[in-house]
Protein backbone atom coordinates (compact mmCIF):
# COMPACT_ATOMS: atom_id res chain seq x y z
CA UNK A 1 0.00 0.00 0.00
CA UNK A 2 1.59 3.24 -0.52
CA UNK A 3 1.51 6.26 1.58
CA UNK A 4 1.48 9.86 1.82
CA UNK A 5 4.41 11.29 3.73
CA UNK A 6 5.61 14.53 3.99
CA UNK A 7 8.98 15.87 2.65
CA UNK A 8 8.42 19.60 3.38
CA UNK A 9 5.86 21.49 5.33
CA UNK A 10 6.68 25.22 6.13
CA UNK A 11 2.94 26.77 7.04
CA UNK A 12 0.51 25.84 4.73
CA UNK A 13 2.92 25.32 2.20
CA UNK A 14 3.98 21.46 2.05
CA UNK A 15 5.78 18.78 -0.70
CA UNK A 16 4.08 15.43 0.39
CA UNK A 17 4.87 12.34 -1.44
CA UNK A 18 3.16 9.30 -1.97
CA UNK A 19 5.73 6.66 -2.66
CA UNK A 20 6.63 2.62 -1.96
CA UNK A 21 3.68 0.34 -3.28
CA UNK A 22 5.40 -3.32 -2.38
CA UNK A 23 2.09 -5.11 -3.29
CA UNK A 24 2.24 -3.14 -6.82
CA UNK A 25 1.13 -5.67 -9.97
CA UNK A 26 4.93 -6.77 -10.64
CA UNK A 27 4.53 -5.62 -14.39
CA UNK A 28 4.19 -2.31 -13.17
CA UNK A 29 6.92 0.32 -12.45
CA UNK A 30 6.52 1.96 -9.36
CA UNK A 31 6.37 5.61 -9.47
CA UNK A 32 6.25 8.69 -6.71
CA UNK A 33 3.60 11.24 -6.84
CA UNK A 34 4.01 14.47 -5.41
CA UNK A 35 1.54 16.71 -4.07
CA UNK A 36 2.62 20.46 -3.78
CA UNK A 37 0.36 22.29 -1.41
CA UNK A 38 0.09 25.94 -0.24
CA UNK A 39 -3.33 27.88 1.11
CA UNK A 40 -6.07 25.82 0.29
CA UNK A 41 -4.90 24.83 -3.79
CA UNK A 42 -2.95 21.61 -4.65
CA UNK A 43 -0.83 20.08 -7.19
CA UNK A 44 -0.28 16.35 -7.65
CA UNK A 45 3.15 15.80 -10.00
CA UNK A 46 2.77 12.98 -12.90
CA UNK A 47 -0.42 11.17 -10.59
CA UNK A 48 0.91 7.82 -12.23
CA UNK A 49 -1.09 5.11 -14.52
CA UNK A 50 -4.52 3.85 -14.56
CA UNK A 51 -3.48 0.73 -12.40
CA UNK A 52 -2.35 2.70 -9.52
CA UNK A 53 -5.02 4.85 -9.64
CA UNK A 54 -6.95 3.40 -6.71
CA UNK A 55 -3.74 3.05 -4.41
CA UNK A 56 -2.16 6.30 -5.55
CA UNK A 57 -5.90 8.17 -4.58
CA UNK A 58 -5.92 5.47 -1.12
CA UNK A 59 -3.16 7.31 0.01
CA UNK A 60 -3.76 10.65 -0.79
CA UNK A 61 -7.61 10.93 0.62
CA UNK A 62 -6.33 9.05 3.71
CA UNK A 63 -4.26 11.77 4.79
CA UNK A 64 -5.29 15.47 2.39
CA UNK A 65 -8.51 16.70 1.13
CA UNK A 66 -8.54 15.64 -2.76
CA UNK A 67 -10.81 18.18 -3.60
CA UNK A 68 -8.22 20.63 -3.07
CA UNK A 69 -6.17 19.01 -5.41
CA UNK A 70 -7.10 21.73 -8.33
CA UNK A 71 -4.33 20.95 -10.63
CA UNK A 72 -2.28 18.04 -12.27
CA UNK A 73 1.79 18.80 -13.42
CA UNK A 74 2.43 16.10 -16.37
CA UNK A 75 6.52 16.53 -16.76
CA UNK A 76 5.51 14.37 -19.86
CA UNK A 77 3.25 12.11 -21.63
CA UNK A 78 4.36 8.51 -20.71
CA UNK A 79 1.54 6.36 -19.32
CA UNK A 80 3.19 5.90 -16.34
CA UNK A 81 2.91 9.56 -15.76
CA UNK A 82 -0.40 10.36 -16.72
CA UNK A 83 -2.42 7.58 -18.12
CA UNK A 84 -5.19 8.21 -15.11
CA UNK A 85 -5.44 11.40 -15.86
CA UNK A 86 -9.52 10.42 -16.66
CA UNK A 87 -10.38 9.05 -13.13
CA UNK A 88 -8.50 12.06 -11.56
CA UNK A 89 -11.47 14.00 -14.16
CA UNK A 90 -14.50 12.03 -13.32
CA UNK A 91 -13.31 12.58 -9.09
CA UNK A 92 -13.04 16.42 -10.31
CA UNK A 93 -14.17 17.61 -13.87
CA UNK A 94 -12.29 20.75 -13.15
CA UNK A 95 -8.87 19.77 -12.56
CA UNK A 96 -6.71 21.41 -14.81
CA UNK A 97 -3.52 19.81 -16.42
CA UNK A 98 -0.13 21.37 -16.80
CA UNK A 99 1.98 19.90 -19.53
CA UNK A 100 3.89 21.01 -22.67
CA UNK A 101 2.33 21.90 -25.67
CA UNK A 102 3.51 19.01 -27.71
CA UNK A 103 1.46 17.21 -26.13
CA UNK A 104 -1.96 19.18 -26.26
CA UNK A 105 -3.34 16.61 -29.22
CA UNK A 106 -1.91 13.35 -27.73
CA UNK A 107 -3.22 14.02 -24.03
CA UNK A 108 -6.55 13.96 -24.76
CA UNK A 109 -6.12 10.09 -25.65
CA UNK A 110 -6.11 9.53 -21.72
CA UNK A 111 -9.13 11.82 -21.18
CA UNK A 112 -10.17 15.59 -20.90
CA UNK A 113 -10.58 17.74 -23.95
CA UNK A 114 -9.19 21.25 -24.61
CA UNK A 115 -9.96 22.91 -21.55
CA UNK A 116 -8.64 20.40 -19.52
CA UNK A 117 -4.82 21.18 -20.82
CA UNK A 118 -2.61 23.91 -20.18
CA UNK A 119 0.14 24.05 -22.47
CA UNK A 120 3.52 24.83 -21.18
CA UNK A 121 5.75 27.15 -23.92
CA UNK A 122 9.02 25.41 -24.30
CA UNK A 123 11.10 27.94 -22.82
CA UNK A 124 8.86 26.99 -19.07
CA UNK A 125 7.84 29.85 -17.18
CA UNK A 126 6.11 30.00 -13.75
CA UNK A 127 2.98 29.11 -12.87
CA UNK A 128 0.55 29.98 -9.63
CA UNK A 129 -0.34 27.27 -6.86
CA UNK A 130 -2.72 28.97 -4.08
CA UNK A 131 -0.85 32.69 -4.28
CA UNK A 132 2.70 31.42 -4.94
CA UNK A 133 4.68 30.42 -8.27
CA UNK A 134 6.56 27.85 -8.79
CA UNK A 135 8.75 27.74 -12.05
CA UNK A 136 8.14 25.17 -14.37
CA UNK A 137 11.74 23.94 -15.59
CA UNK A 138 12.60 22.74 -19.25
CA UNK A 139 14.03 19.61 -19.29
CA UNK A 140 13.49 18.57 -23.02
CA UNK A 141 14.76 15.15 -24.50
CA UNK A 142 15.58 13.83 -20.77
CA UNK A 143 13.86 12.04 -22.05
CA UNK A 144 10.80 12.72 -23.44
CA UNK A 145 10.70 15.65 -26.25
CA UNK A 146 8.64 17.58 -24.76
CA UNK A 147 9.71 17.30 -21.11
CA UNK A 148 9.06 19.54 -17.70
CA UNK A 149 10.74 19.74 -14.48
CA UNK A 150 8.97 21.88 -11.49
CA UNK A 151 11.16 23.79 -9.28
CA UNK A 152 9.55 25.30 -5.93
CA UNK A 153 12.38 28.13 -4.91
CA UNK A 154 10.83 28.41 -1.63
CA UNK A 155 11.15 24.80 -0.31
CA UNK A 156 14.29 24.57 -2.73
CA UNK A 157 12.66 20.91 -3.93
CA UNK A 158 13.21 20.46 -7.81
CA UNK A 159 10.78 17.39 -9.18
CA UNK A 160 13.09 16.41 -11.91
CA UNK A 161 10.41 13.57 -14.01
CA UNK A 162 12.66 10.77 -14.62
CA UNK A 163 15.81 12.29 -14.28
CA UNK A 164 17.70 10.70 -11.14
CA UNK A 165 15.18 7.64 -11.40
CA UNK A 166 16.50 4.53 -10.21
CA UNK A 167 14.70 1.03 -10.52
CA UNK A 168 16.10 0.00 -7.08
CA UNK A 169 15.51 -3.49 -6.00
CA UNK A 170 13.09 -3.88 -2.90
CA UNK A 171 15.83 -4.06 -0.57
CA UNK A 172 17.03 -1.07 -1.63
CA UNK A 173 14.02 0.61 -1.93
CA UNK A 174 14.28 3.43 0.68
CA UNK A 175 12.46 7.05 0.34
CA UNK A 176 15.83 8.91 0.46
CA UNK A 177 19.07 7.75 -1.49
CA UNK A 178 21.21 6.50 1.31
CA UNK A 179 24.46 5.60 0.11
CA UNK A 180 24.80 7.11 -2.91
CA UNK A 181 27.44 4.69 -5.32
CA UNK A 182 25.12 2.11 -4.38
CA UNK A 183 21.98 3.59 -5.39
CA UNK A 184 22.88 5.25 -8.49
CA UNK A 185 24.23 1.79 -10.16
CA UNK A 186 20.22 1.54 -10.16
CA UNK A 187 20.06 4.45 -12.14
CA UNK A 188 22.77 4.06 -14.35
CA UNK A 189 21.01 1.89 -17.33
CA UNK A 190 18.17 3.62 -17.17
CA UNK A 191 19.63 7.05 -17.53
CA UNK A 192 22.25 5.66 -20.27
CA UNK A 193 19.21 4.34 -22.28
CA UNK A 194 16.41 6.69 -21.50
CA UNK A 195 17.97 10.09 -21.96
CA UNK A 196 18.72 10.40 -25.89
CA UNK A 197 20.73 13.74 -25.76
CA UNK A 198 24.43 14.65 -23.89
CA UNK A 199 23.52 18.20 -25.05
CA UNK A 200 20.64 18.25 -23.17
CA UNK A 201 22.21 16.43 -20.23
CA UNK A 202 24.73 19.49 -19.69
CA UNK A 203 22.32 21.92 -20.46
CA UNK A 204 19.96 20.63 -17.77
CA UNK A 205 22.97 19.86 -15.89
CA UNK A 206 24.52 23.47 -15.83
CA UNK A 207 20.33 25.07 -14.94
CA UNK A 208 20.31 22.31 -12.21
CA UNK A 209 23.79 23.47 -10.61
CA UNK A 210 22.58 27.17 -10.69
CA UNK A 211 19.76 26.61 -8.33
CA UNK A 212 19.58 25.92 -4.56
CA UNK A 213 18.03 22.36 -4.26
CA UNK A 214 17.32 20.54 -0.57
CA UNK A 215 15.66 17.74 -2.34
CA UNK A 216 15.75 16.23 -6.25
CA UNK A 217 12.55 14.39 -6.41
CA UNK A 218 12.53 11.62 -9.00
CA UNK A 219 9.19 10.20 -10.69
CA UNK A 220 10.75 6.63 -9.98
CA UNK A 221 13.00 5.96 -7.20
CA UNK A 222 14.56 7.35 -4.03
CA UNK A 223 14.67 10.80 -2.92
CA UNK A 224 18.23 13.06 -3.73
CA UNK A 225 19.29 15.07 -0.49
CA UNK A 226 21.80 17.18 0.47
CA UNK A 227 24.80 16.60 -1.11
CA UNK A 228 23.88 13.82 -2.90
CA UNK A 229 21.87 16.55 -5.55
CA UNK A 230 24.99 17.61 -6.41
CA UNK A 231 26.60 14.34 -6.27
CA UNK A 232 23.71 13.24 -9.26
CA UNK A 233 24.47 16.63 -11.14
CA UNK A 234 28.35 15.53 -11.38
CA UNK A 235 27.60 11.98 -12.07
CA UNK A 236 24.70 13.00 -15.23
CA UNK A 237 27.18 15.54 -16.66
CA UNK A 238 29.60 12.36 -16.84
CA UNK A 239 27.34 10.04 -17.93
CA UNK A 240 27.54 9.10 -21.78
CA UNK A 241 23.81 8.95 -22.94
CA UNK A 242 21.84 7.51 -25.75
CA UNK A 243 23.14 3.42 -25.82
CA UNK A 244 19.81 2.57 -27.26
CA UNK A 245 21.88 3.86 -30.47
CA UNK A 246 25.02 1.32 -29.80
CA UNK A 247 22.96 -1.63 -29.17
CA UNK A 248 21.91 -1.68 -32.45
CA UNK A 249 25.20 0.00 -34.16
CA UNK A 250 28.08 -1.97 -31.68
CA UNK A 251 30.92 -0.57 -33.78
CA UNK A 252 29.73 3.36 -32.36
CA UNK A 253 30.49 1.55 -28.85
CA UNK A 254 34.32 0.82 -29.97
CA UNK A 255 34.53 4.25 -31.88
CA UNK A 256 32.93 6.13 -28.53
CA UNK B 1 -5.77 -5.96 -11.62
CA UNK B 2 -8.54 -6.96 -14.07
CA UNK B 3 -8.24 -10.54 -15.19
CA UNK B 4 -8.51 -11.52 -18.88
CA UNK B 5 -11.51 -13.63 -18.48
CA UNK B 6 -13.35 -10.92 -16.77
CA UNK B 7 -11.99 -8.55 -20.06
CA UNK B 8 -12.96 -10.88 -22.16
CA UNK B 9 -16.69 -11.56 -21.04
CA UNK B 10 -17.17 -7.47 -20.72
CA UNK B 11 -16.50 -7.27 -24.69
CA UNK B 12 -18.60 -10.08 -25.63
CA UNK B 13 -21.21 -7.06 -26.70
CA UNK B 14 -18.42 -5.64 -29.05
CA UNK B 15 -17.64 -9.07 -30.19
CA UNK B 16 -21.61 -9.55 -31.12
CA UNK B 17 -21.98 -6.38 -32.61
CA UNK B 18 -19.23 -6.97 -34.95
CA UNK B 19 -20.46 -9.91 -36.13
CA UNK B 20 -23.93 -8.28 -37.01
CA UNK B 21 -21.81 -5.68 -38.61
CA UNK B 22 -20.37 -8.36 -41.00
CA UNK B 23 -23.56 -10.10 -41.16
CA UNK B 24 -25.10 -6.60 -42.40
CA UNK B 25 -21.86 -6.43 -44.98
CA UNK B 26 -22.75 -9.59 -46.29
CA UNK B 27 -26.09 -8.84 -46.74
CA UNK B 28 -25.58 -5.42 -49.04
CA UNK B 29 -23.15 -7.65 -50.67
CA UNK B 30 -25.89 -10.37 -51.37
CA UNK B 31 -28.74 -7.73 -52.87
CA UNK B 32 -26.18 -6.00 -54.48
CA UNK B 33 -25.41 -9.46 -57.06
CA UNK B 34 -29.72 -9.90 -56.24
CA UNK B 35 -29.90 -6.44 -57.73
CA UNK B 36 -27.11 -6.84 -60.94
CA UNK B 37 -28.90 -10.51 -61.33
CA UNK B 38 -32.35 -9.37 -61.75
CA UNK B 39 -30.86 -6.68 -64.01
CA UNK B 40 -29.35 -9.04 -66.29
CA UNK B 41 -32.94 -10.83 -66.30
CA UNK B 42 -34.58 -8.08 -67.13
CA UNK B 43 -32.57 -7.64 -70.21
CA UNK B 44 -32.44 -11.52 -70.65
CA UNK B 45 -36.53 -11.21 -70.86
CA UNK B 46 -36.36 -8.90 -73.71
CA UNK B 47 -35.09 -11.58 -76.18
CA UNK B 48 -37.69 -13.55 -75.09
CA UNK B 49 -40.17 -11.08 -76.59
CA UNK B 50 -43.80 -11.06 -75.38
CA UNK B 51 -43.73 -14.66 -74.04
CA UNK B 52 -41.34 -13.11 -71.29
CA UNK B 53 -43.79 -10.36 -70.27
CA UNK B 54 -44.45 -12.11 -66.72
CA UNK B 55 -40.69 -13.03 -66.43
CA UNK B 56 -39.74 -9.37 -67.01
CA UNK B 57 -42.18 -8.13 -64.36
CA UNK B 58 -41.30 -10.61 -61.66
CA UNK B 59 -37.45 -9.23 -62.25
CA UNK B 60 -38.35 -5.76 -61.86
CA UNK B 61 -39.65 -6.53 -58.38
CA UNK B 62 -37.37 -8.14 -57.60
CA UNK B 63 -34.64 -5.71 -58.50
CA UNK B 64 -36.87 -3.30 -56.46
CA UNK B 65 -36.43 -5.75 -53.53
CA UNK B 66 -33.09 -5.51 -53.94
CA UNK B 67 -32.85 -1.54 -53.56
CA UNK B 68 -35.11 -1.70 -50.24
CA UNK B 69 -32.75 -4.21 -48.61
CA UNK B 70 -30.23 -1.93 -49.28
CA UNK B 71 -31.24 0.54 -47.63
CA UNK B 72 -32.44 -1.46 -45.01
CA UNK B 73 -28.87 -2.77 -44.14
CA UNK B 74 -27.74 1.15 -44.48
CA UNK B 75 -30.78 1.52 -41.54
CA UNK B 76 -29.03 -1.29 -39.57
CA UNK B 77 -25.43 0.19 -40.02
CA UNK B 78 -26.47 3.24 -38.19
CA UNK B 79 -27.89 1.60 -35.82
CA UNK B 80 -24.70 -0.24 -35.08
CA UNK B 81 -22.33 2.46 -35.12
CA UNK B 82 -24.32 3.89 -32.16
CA UNK B 83 -24.38 0.63 -30.58
CA UNK B 84 -20.36 0.50 -30.50
CA UNK B 85 -20.01 3.94 -29.52
CA UNK B 86 -22.32 3.22 -26.52
CA UNK B 87 -20.86 -0.61 -26.15
CA UNK B 88 -17.52 1.33 -25.35
CA UNK B 89 -18.82 4.34 -23.12
CA UNK B 90 -20.17 1.50 -20.98
CA UNK B 91 -16.57 0.08 -20.97
CA UNK B 92 -15.57 2.84 -19.80
CA UNK B 93 -17.63 3.33 -17.15
CA UNK B 94 -17.28 -0.12 -15.29
CA UNK B 95 -13.63 0.29 -15.74
CA UNK B 96 -13.59 3.46 -13.89
CA UNK B 97 -15.88 2.12 -11.69
CA UNK B 98 -13.76 -0.80 -11.11
CA UNK B 99 -10.68 1.62 -9.93
CA UNK B 100 -12.75 3.66 -7.72
CA UNK B 101 -14.23 0.28 -6.01
CA UNK B 102 -10.45 -0.92 -5.57
CA UNK B 103 -10.07 2.87 -3.56
CA UNK B 104 -8.98 1.43 0.09
CA UNK B 105 -10.07 2.80 3.66
CA UNK B 106 -13.00 4.13 5.15
CA UNK B 107 -11.61 7.65 5.53
CA UNK B 108 -10.17 8.16 2.06
CA UNK B 109 -13.64 6.55 0.70
CA UNK B 110 -15.35 9.40 2.34
CA UNK B 111 -12.82 11.89 1.87
CA UNK B 112 -13.13 10.88 -2.18
CA UNK B 113 -16.48 11.10 -1.94
CA UNK B 114 -16.47 7.93 -3.84
CA UNK B 115 -20.41 6.98 -2.82
CA UNK B 116 -21.56 9.81 -4.78
CA UNK B 117 -19.16 9.22 -7.96
CA UNK B 118 -19.91 5.23 -7.72
CA UNK B 119 -23.46 6.07 -7.80
CA UNK B 120 -23.33 8.25 -10.80
CA UNK B 121 -21.31 5.87 -12.23
CA UNK B 122 -24.20 2.95 -11.96
CA UNK B 123 -26.34 5.26 -13.24
CA UNK B 124 -24.73 6.24 -16.26
CA UNK B 125 -24.07 2.48 -16.55
CA UNK B 126 -27.90 1.50 -16.11
CA UNK B 127 -28.65 4.22 -18.89
CA UNK B 128 -26.44 2.99 -21.53
CA UNK B 129 -27.77 -0.88 -21.06
CA UNK B 130 -31.33 0.69 -21.23
CA UNK B 131 -30.47 2.43 -24.29
CA UNK B 132 -28.22 -0.49 -25.67
CA UNK B 133 -31.60 -2.77 -25.15
CA UNK B 134 -33.31 -0.25 -27.22
CA UNK B 135 -31.15 -0.01 -29.85
CA UNK B 136 -30.99 -4.20 -29.83
CA UNK B 137 -35.21 -4.01 -30.21
CA UNK B 138 -35.08 -1.85 -33.23
CA UNK B 139 -31.79 -3.60 -35.17
CA UNK B 140 -34.17 -7.22 -34.27
CA UNK B 141 -37.39 -5.08 -35.62
CA UNK B 142 -35.87 -3.82 -39.16
CA UNK B 143 -33.59 -7.42 -39.39
CA UNK B 144 -37.25 -8.69 -39.18
CA UNK B 145 -38.85 -6.38 -41.62
CA UNK B 146 -36.27 -7.09 -43.64
CA UNK B 147 -36.15 -11.00 -43.67
CA UNK B 148 -40.25 -10.18 -44.45
CA UNK B 149 -38.89 -8.47 -48.03
CA UNK B 150 -36.62 -11.65 -48.45
CA UNK B 151 -40.39 -13.69 -47.93
CA UNK B 152 -41.40 -11.49 -50.71
CA UNK B 153 -38.24 -12.14 -52.92
CA UNK B 154 -38.26 -15.61 -52.54
CA UNK B 155 -42.14 -15.54 -53.82
CA UNK B 156 -40.96 -13.56 -57.01
CA UNK B 157 -38.13 -15.48 -57.69
CA UNK B 158 -40.20 -18.69 -57.42
CA UNK B 159 -42.69 -16.77 -59.82
CA UNK B 160 -39.71 -15.65 -61.98
CA UNK B 161 -38.98 -19.47 -61.81
CA UNK B 162 -42.46 -20.27 -63.49
CA UNK B 163 -42.53 -17.73 -65.81
CA UNK B 164 -39.38 -18.78 -67.39
CA UNK B 165 -40.96 -21.96 -68.56
CA UNK B 166 -42.91 -19.57 -70.98
CA UNK B 167 -39.69 -17.76 -72.58
CA UNK B 168 -39.90 -20.02 -75.49
CA UNK B 169 -36.68 -20.21 -77.27
CA UNK B 170 -35.16 -18.04 -73.97
CA UNK B 171 -36.78 -20.60 -71.63
CA UNK B 172 -33.42 -22.29 -70.61
CA UNK B 173 -31.37 -18.99 -69.97
CA UNK B 174 -34.12 -17.45 -68.13
CA UNK B 175 -34.64 -20.43 -65.95
CA UNK B 176 -30.95 -20.16 -65.14
CA UNK B 177 -30.90 -16.40 -64.11
CA UNK B 178 -34.20 -16.97 -62.29
CA UNK B 179 -32.69 -19.95 -60.39
CA UNK B 180 -29.40 -17.78 -59.70
CA UNK B 181 -32.20 -15.13 -58.85
CA UNK B 182 -33.82 -17.23 -56.02
CA UNK B 183 -30.40 -18.58 -54.92
CA UNK B 184 -28.72 -15.23 -53.75
CA UNK B 185 -32.31 -14.43 -52.31
CA UNK B 186 -32.04 -17.61 -49.91
CA UNK B 187 -28.63 -16.90 -48.84
CA UNK B 188 -29.43 -12.87 -48.28
CA UNK B 189 -32.43 -14.79 -45.62
CA UNK B 190 -29.74 -16.85 -44.00
CA UNK B 191 -27.81 -14.37 -43.67
CA UNK B 192 -30.17 -12.40 -41.99
CA UNK B 193 -31.39 -15.07 -39.85
CA UNK B 194 -28.11 -15.09 -38.14
CA UNK B 195 -27.96 -11.37 -37.60
CA UNK B 196 -31.33 -11.81 -36.22
CA UNK B 197 -30.22 -14.43 -33.94
CA UNK B 198 -27.82 -13.31 -32.46
CA UNK B 199 -29.33 -10.11 -31.62
CA UNK B 200 -32.03 -12.60 -29.72
CA UNK B 201 -28.50 -14.13 -27.61
CA UNK B 202 -27.25 -10.70 -27.17
CA UNK B 203 -30.51 -9.53 -25.49
CA UNK B 204 -31.67 -12.78 -23.74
Amino acid sequence: MKRLETLYSQGSHQWQVIARDPERATALIDTNEYLVSHGNEAMLTDPGGLEIFPVVFSALAAGFDPRRVKWIFASHQDPDVISSLSLWLEFNPALRCYASRIWGSFLPHYGGDGGTFIGLPDEGGKIPLGGIELDVVPAHYLHSSGNFHLYDARARILFSGDVGAALTPPEEDALFVADFDRHIRHAAGFHRRFMGSKAAVLDWCERAAAMEIDLLCPQHGSVYQGADVMRFINWFAELEVGSGLRAVRPELQQAA
Amino acid sequence: MHSNIEMAARSADLHAIVRIGDGIRGVVDTAREVNLAALNAMLSSRRGGDNAVGFRVASAELREISHRLMDAMQDLTVLVSSMVSEVAQRQRRQRNHDYFQRVEGERARANGNLPDILGRQEGDMARLSALLGQRRRALHLKASRALRLCDQGLTLSRSALVEAAYGGASAPALKQVAEQLAQSIRSVAETLGRVRAELEEAGS
